[in-house]
């Protein structure tokens, strides 16, 4: 029955209207049920046939390791995709990195900010923490030179070492703050 | 006297009220009700618990709020804003087949000859959301809501860590979980509980947890589930901040939530640009059908980042966005009547979104966690979450979760990665669904 059906189907005299066209590659060898599709005639709205459907049988195996398939080919390509991604950028990044760093090792930079430490004389009445050297202290005038609008002075006054974790209230401070986001 | 009175009750009796309360003539109760007025009454109920929901809860309120409009709309009996363009045949009759003979015409309208008879072909034209439905129907309004998404998404965060990539892939497990769930179903052998391949793959994409994504794939592979399943993905996305926070606890250990993660590199303007261009020509190579929406996606980000089309970028994130969210909520929520919404099969689809949703968020934490042991604990799993799309809540959530076992964490910028990787990996996995079943 089953070669018979498979005939009439490449045939064109049966047709497929309960599955879609993959699932007749089972044909063979699956349980099948006969299912009987009446045809019209448009204008007349008259019936003018009757086809018999041959249609897979729900059978668990089937939906299952069909669906199994659907799954591994969908996490595969998702992940191969993004993989891909994950790979190009991250090379794009190492590129955009020593770009960054070829930038900044540049000798007219280095030039320039030693122009600016020239600039910024350190003032001894600078108010300073225990433990920051003079050269902190320097290179903090000079950046602050560099970055002063031109002909203006500035004077630093005292320097202190930043504490490196947020105090309790000002964290619970932030954190009321970016609450809403 | 009395012809004014029975012209009043005529009114009456075809006004929408009398509608309202009755039932349908066939099938068993369900089906009466479904099918009658009385169907329409509980819908108008639903629509406006949802109208309450969106106003007084703020759930997801843009979208929500057009949504349920749109249901209120269409349930309305005889108002017919959906009814579909349509040509009905009058037949001529003797007097006018004599005129035609003659070569005289009555009615503009074209004839059509049909087993020897003749008809007046009599065009009807459609109800005003049935139009603007054809933007849902063919495909056109997602794809442009991503246009305007593009344009509003930083992708800096992805583009600094692209391993963010990873989450945004593992975070879409839901949707496969719950495909393979929604088809088990169909084994009991209850009619109510067998869905198609084409329907457990529009409820799966609800995991994905991107609106316009889910509408896309649903209006191609099963349109008559697309009210259902728009209704249950806006709102998951609005009770994001509740389903997640147990997942990602339950999977994480305390140590795990608390990790500090390092300062974010800079992203240069130049990786910006070429972001958009790579990704395009990557997925769309790579999976064709997914070509409109991250295509779109894309070209607003471009619009966005390459900083020399400020007044497109503003449009499309700004004006364009909010006229396509209006005829996509009212439309999608008019595909609500109650013959197709009233079944047990729609309290069926909003748990399986459920059940995607959750799986999408654990696949994310599970991935995150895998990350934390290979890099070391320099990643926090809590980001892992942000990777089902839901932008920006998911990342919020994340930051919240993270926040509360140190409060001077924040892992905001961190979540944006997968959180923005999310909506890339979802509509790949759109794309997939509808090369398998389209």
């Amino acid at each position: 029955l089953y070669e018979r059906l498979k005939l009439l189907l490449k045939q064109g005299i049966i047709y497929d209207n309960a599955y879609n066209g993959r699932r007749w590659s089972f044909l063979c060898s699956l349980p099948l049920e006969l299912k009987l599709i009446k045809s019209w005639d448009d204008k007349t709205m008259e019936i003018t046939g009757i086809a018999a459907v041959a249609a897979e049988k729900l059978n668990a195996s089937v939906v299952l390791s069909d669906a199994a398939l659907v799954i591994a080919i969908g996490v595969i390509v998702v992940f191969m995709a993004l993989i891909i991604l994950t790979a190009i950028f991250w090379v794009f990044g190492k590129v955009a990195h020593r770009n960054s760093e070829a930038a900044s090792s540049n000798t007219n930079d280095v030039q320039e900010v030693k122009q600016y430490a020239a600039q910024a004389a350190i003032p001894s009445a600078v108010k300073k923490q225990e433990g920051l050297s003079d050269e902190v202290v320097a290179v903090i005038a000079a950046t602050v030179a560099a970055m002063a609008p031109e002909g203006k002075k500035y004077a630093i006054r005292s320097v202190r070492r930043a504490r490196s974790e947020r105090p309790v209230w000002a964290a619970a401070g932030v954190a009321e703050n970016t609450r809403p986001f | 006297m009395d012809a004014i009175l029975k012209a009043i009750v005529d009114i009456w009796n075809e006004s929408g009220y009398v509608k309202l309360f009755t039932l349908g003539t066939e099938g068993n109760l369900l089906e009466r009700i479904v099918t009658g007025g009385v169907g329409n009454l509980i819908m108008i109920a639903i629509s406006c618990f949802l109208i309450y929901l969106a106003i007084k809860k703020e759930f997801e309120p843009l979208l929500l709020l057009p949504i349920a409009f749109g249901m209120l709309l269409v349930n309305l009996p005889l108002g017919d804003v959906m009814r579909s363009q349509f040509n009905t045949l009058i037949p001529l009759t003797q007097e006018e087949l004599a005129h035609l003979q003659q070569g005289i015409l009555d009615q503009s309208y074209p004839v059509f000859e049909m087993n020897g008879r003749y008809y007046w072909q009599h065009f009807e034209t459609g109800g005003l959301l049935w139009y603007l439905y054809q933007g849902v129907k063919f495909g056109i309004y997602p794809p442009l809501i991503f246009l305007g998404i593009g344009a509003m998404t930083d992708f800096g965060p992805l583009i600094a860590n692209p391993k963010s990539f990873l989450l945004g892939a593992a975070a879409q497990l839901g949707i496969f979980a719950t495909y393979f769930g929604a088809l088990a179903l169909g084994l009991t052998g209850n009619p109510s509980l067998t869905f198609t391949e084409q329907q457990a793959a529009s409820i799966g994409i609800i995991g994905g947890a991107d609106g316009p994504t889910a509408i896309w794939l649903t209006s191609k592979l099963a349109p008559e589930l697309l009210g259902p399943i728009a209704v249950a993905a806006y709102s998951y996305m609005a009770l994001v901040p509740i389903i997640q926070p147990p997942i990602m606890r339950l999977f994480t250990t305390k140590k795990e939530r608390s990790v500090v993660m390092e300062q974010l590199r800079p992203v240069s303007k130049t990786e910006k640009i070429m972001f958009p261009i790579f990704v395009t020509i990557i997925v769309v190579l790579l999976l064709p059908s997914a070509a409109p929406l991250v295509g779109m996606l894309m070209l607003g980000n471009l619009f966005r980042e390459s900083g020399v089309v400020d007044r497109i970028s503003k449009t499309a994130q700004n004006e364009l966005m909010n006229i396509i969210t209006i005829f996509i909520g009212i439309t999608v929520g008019a595909t609500a009547n109650a013959a197709t919404f009233l079944q047990p099969r729609t309290l069926l689809i909003i748990v399986l979104g459920l059940a995607a949703f959750s799986f999408g968020t654990a696949g994310g934490v599970l991935f995150g966690k895998l990350m934390y042991y290979f890099t070391g604990g320099k990643v926090n799993p809590l980001i892992g979450s942000a990777g089902v799309s839901a932008v920006p809540m998911a990342a919020r959530v994340s930051q919240k979760v993270g926040q509360q076992e140190n409060p001077s964490n924040f892992l905001l910028m961190h979540a944006m990665g997968p959180n923005v990787a999310g909506v890339i990996g979802s509509a790949v996995a759109a794309g997939v669904l509808l090369t398998l079943f389209g």
